[in-house]
């Protein structure tokens, strides 16, 4: 039986992996490829790395085939800059089992069709930042130019015609600060589509998880800021969430 | 890493080409003032009952084995992490110091006054000399330190302690990324990794990492250096945490309360107007100081002085002015680690060139520098400067300091 | 661990990255090389073919670098070849993916779509077929999927299998015949599972 994932996050910001609060906010926490082999240690389901400031600069591929570089035996997902089929083939060559899609689906989403020809649709997944308005409406934010909108048509169409595999449904608000996961964002996905969805901020203790998982659409949930505070974050994590349809976390031993 | 111009805080002498990052918020504050504004605004009364609560559990139920690791030098916050610990925690420690070879007799007589002061027992690691040299020579000509074995030391012996005697709790005084740059907050409570330790610690490169990257090195040679493996963690349930996020961490304030109530010793060092911290350590004001200004373009002096601004007790005026005066001071002891190091000068010079980087200019105000101590920081001028010591040479645990030495202490 | 090392030959073909799967080998212990070359990859005990991407690309790519030929002259010699994800495909007869295309031909049975649920991504266990000493300390394990296309072939040659869900048509995960086996997982991304099922294929077939 397929199980549900428990994902480490691992935001860039002009070089450094960083602490990331509501897209607005960034603290310094260290080299991407220290947290990154950190992560494949203690065993995290897979590792998603977002490159927050490429801007129209396409994927960072040096940080890529350094990560590739340090040997790790967890799947490795990039995101950023990735904008077209060139820049989905490459990030795959330097390394990236998967890639996440998210400024190019509301500039250009007639781009994703020729990344899913050049790298399968399983490789890709698509990166929805949301946010509830004060009326309660569950709208897109795009967070280069902060606009808040309904998903746009080109988007619905996307999913729809299951251009990707997976969408990672982002509680932009609630990002950082570990106070949970707005589940209303993951109903208002879950009425577009029956796509296989990630959840992704302010997710830090295990009964915040808990909900997330009992969700037959979810597939899994990524962790971030949560993920530095203390040793072995992933074990902790695990260790109380047993009665969950997740990998059983073992202590790692020398082959 | 940022190709943004550096910027200084408005408020401390940080730029944001700190090593261990630094950000300014939209009033120019940096990360580092903006958390230590936290020091003033939380209930440590509160924070000190969740540290209670959290030790609970580690106290031993028979009196067999120990509460508790604690890392201790002759210098630094040992004293005042031996006093919360054994004192207030009222919890039973197993010390644990690494041997840094070039010790001060200073340093010596403090360790000797921390352990029979608290009435603790402490085990004392030193590496074998050559594997130590050879490590040196090694990231001296690589990554221009050569401060590593005393940091890979430091942090790994107490996690390597924690395993074999089977005690999982680690107690450390304060985290330098809160302390410094505001890189966590208190309210994260954040504990000890491994991760950080080789990010920042060890700038990016543990024992293994030394072995495969350089040819020079062997197995035999860095193998004490390792972290125990995660399964090894995980089976003791190692966890280290961090006082300063439970307790107002004030290390000028408690140095101060453990010379009156500890019988710790301070002393004048070069680069610095503190008196407290590495007293114990022959290089880490003088060479080590000296070879950080080159590289990352401030000495010591300037987290001091950070440090100082930050708990009100000095202006940034006359700050910076202390760390301009101080950091233009040249190491005195550079003979003592060449020859130990069995290093030719033109040599050394030659290493320590490719680090060197573009310091960071702190401006002031040509009338404002001052060459003498801040008189306002101390309430009595400490007796002693490091260089008391007629033998002039680093003392080696075990091999005793000279009787004669007895610094005199209220 | 033995003392003589096995060399490891990972063959290149032009197709996706071979880092993790080189440095997963090494750690294991073992000498690995990447090569396009019949001389270099002669020199391997045990043969280790990748793959990402599209089946036809791949096939295309192995004629145009002349390893088809090669790789079914290796398995007819009876010299051990593992094939991981797409390159656990390849070994196959044929591909329906983007159209029909020839495989190696090493191993009978064809690869088609999954079809409900579109893709196999993520972590799912290893249900090992009866008589597979090689892989029965791995029954039970959760090795990392990511596939959209599956094996299906006659039972004597499915050495493992993993299902979606509970009840669900389980998909084949492993075959093998001879000396030639097929993982359609990823040993090299499954942490200490996969790690130790490819360090134990590895060593059992280069040593025989």
């Amino acid at each position: 039986m397929l199980r549900k994932r428990l994902l480490g996050a691992v935001v860039v910001r002009q070089g450094w992996a960083v602490q990331s609060f509501g897209y607005r906010r960034w603290l310094p926490l260290g080299k991407p490829q220290c947290l990154v082999e950190n992560l494949d240690r203690w065993g995290a389901d897979g590792i998603v790395v977002l490159s927050t400031d490429r801007g129209d600069h396409g994927p960072d591929l040096e940080l890529i085939e350094r990560l590739g570089a340090l040997g790790l035996s967890t799947p490795l997902t990039y995101g950023g800059g990735l904008s077209t089929e060139e820049h989905a083939r490459a990030a795959v060559r330097a390394g990236a089992e998967r890639l996440v899609l998210d400024a190019v689906l509301s500039h250009n989403p007639v781009a994703v069709g020729a990344m899913a020809s050049a790298v399968g649709v399983q490789a890709l997944v698509a990166a929805l930042p949301m946010v509830q308005s004060a009326t309660g409406e569950v709208l897109h934010l795009q967070h280069r130019t902060g606009a808040q909108s309904e998903l746009a048509t080109s988007i619905r169409k996307l999913i729809a015609a299951e251009q990707v595999s997976e969408v990672l449904v982002i509680d932009a608000a609630g990002e950082g600060e570990g106070q949970g996961f707005n589940p209303a964002l993951l109903e208002a996905v879950e009425a577009q589509t029956s796509l296989p969805l990630l959840a992704f901020g302010g997710l830090a203790r295990a009964e915040q998880i808990r909900p997330l998982l009992s969700r037959p659409q979810l597939a899994g949930v990524m962790v971030g800021n949560a993920l530095n505070y203390c040793e072995h974050a992933i074990g902790h994590l695990k260790a109380g969430l047993t009665d969950q349809p997740l990998r059983p976390h073992r202590q790692s031993s020398s082959v | 890493m940022s190709t943004a111009p550096v910027q200084f805080c408005k408020r401390c002498l940080y730029t944001t080409n700190h090593p261990l990052g630094l950000v300014l918020d939209a009033e120019g504050i940096c990360s580092g003032c903006r958390v230590h504004e936290e020091k003033d605004r939380l209930d440590w009364t509160e924070r000190w009952q969740q540290l209670e609560q959290l030790v609970k559990p580690y106290r031993s139920r028979d009196s067999r084995n120990y509460d508790c690791i604690v890392p201790v030098s002759g210098a630094g916050d040992s004293f005042f992490i031996v006093h919360l610990v054994k004192e207030r925690l009222g919890l039973k420690p197993l010390l644990v110091t690494y041997n840094r070879y070039y010790n001060t007799p200073l340093g010596i007589r403090n360790l000797a006054q921390l352990r029979r002061r608290f009435d603790c027992d402490i085990l004392i690691q030193s590496v074998n000399p050559l594997s130590v040299k050879k490590i040196i020579r090694t990231t001296l000509r690589e990554l221009g330190s050569f401060h590593w074995p005393v940091l890979a030391g430091q942090s790994v012996l107490p996690v390597q302690t924690a395993v074999s005697h089977q005690v999982p709790l680690i107690i450390w005084g304060a985290h330098q990324g809160v302390e410094q740059v505001g890189m966590f907050s208190h309210l994260h409570k954040v504990e000890m990794t491994r991760r950080y330790r080789k990010d920042h610690d060890l700038m990016g490169y543990e024992a293994d990492d030394l072995l495969s990257v350089f040819d020079s090195l062997t197995e035999a040679d860095i193998w004490q250096y390792r972290y125990p493996d995660e399964a090894a963690l995980e089976q003791v349930g190692v966890r280290g945490i961090y006082l300063g996020n439970f307790v107002r961490w004030d290390p000028w304030a408690q140095h101060q309360q453990m010379v009156k109530q500890a019988g710790f010793a301070s002393a004048r060092m070069n680069r610095t107007f503190d008196i407290f911290d590495h007293v114990d350590d022959w290089h880490y004001m003088d060479m080590h100081d000296w070879i950080k200004n080159q590289k990352h373009g401030y000495g010591r002096v300037v987290d001091q002085a950070c440090r100082e601004i930050r708990h009100g007790r000095i202006s940034r005026e006359d700050a910076a002015a202390q760390a301009k005066f101080y950091q233009a001071l040249l190491p005195k002891h550079q003979t003592l680690l060449l020859e130990w190091l069995g290093l030719e000068e033109s040599g050394f010079n030659f290493l320590i060139r490719q680090f060197v980087c573009h310091a960071s200019e702190i401006k002031v105000a040509p009338n404002t520098i001052e060459a003498a101590l801040p008189r306002h920081l101390f309430a009595s001028e400490p007796g002693i400067t490091l260089d008391t010591n007629t033998a002039d040479r680093p003392v080696t645990i075990g091999k005793g300091y000279p009787d004669w030495f007895i610094p005199s202490i209220t | 661990m033995s003392s003589g090392r096995l060399t490891v030959g990972i063959v290149d073909y032009g197709v996706g990255n071979h880092t993790s799967v080189l440095r997963c080998v090494r750690q294991l212990g073992f000498r690995a090389r990447i090569s396009p070359q019949p001389d270099q990859l002669d020199q391997a005990d045990v043969l280790l073919l990748p793959g990402v991407g599209a089946f036809p690309t791949a096939m295309e790519r192995l004629h145009a670098t002349g390893l088809v030929g090669y790789l079914q002259r290796a398995a007819q010699l009876g010299r051990p070849l593992i094939g991981i994800c797409l390159g656990m495909q390849l070994l196959a007869e044929s591909s329906t993916e983007l159209g029909f295309t020839p495989g190696l031909g090493l191993i009978p049975g064809a690869v088609e779509a999954i079809g409900e649920p579109r893709w196999h991504i993520g972590w799912n266990s290893l249900e090992v077929a009866d008589g597979q000493p090689l892989l029965h300390a791995s029954d039970g394990e959760v090795m990392y999927f990511n596939h959209s296309y599956a094996f299906r072939g006659p039972e004597a040659f499915v050495a493992a299998r993993s299902r979606v869900r509970e009840g669900s048509e389980p998909l084949v995960a492993a075959i093998q015949r001879g000396s030639v086996w097929g993982l359609q997982f990823h040993p090299e991304k499954s942490q200490v599972p996969g790690l130790r099922l490819l360090e134990h294929l590895i060593r059992a077939e280069g040593e025989r």
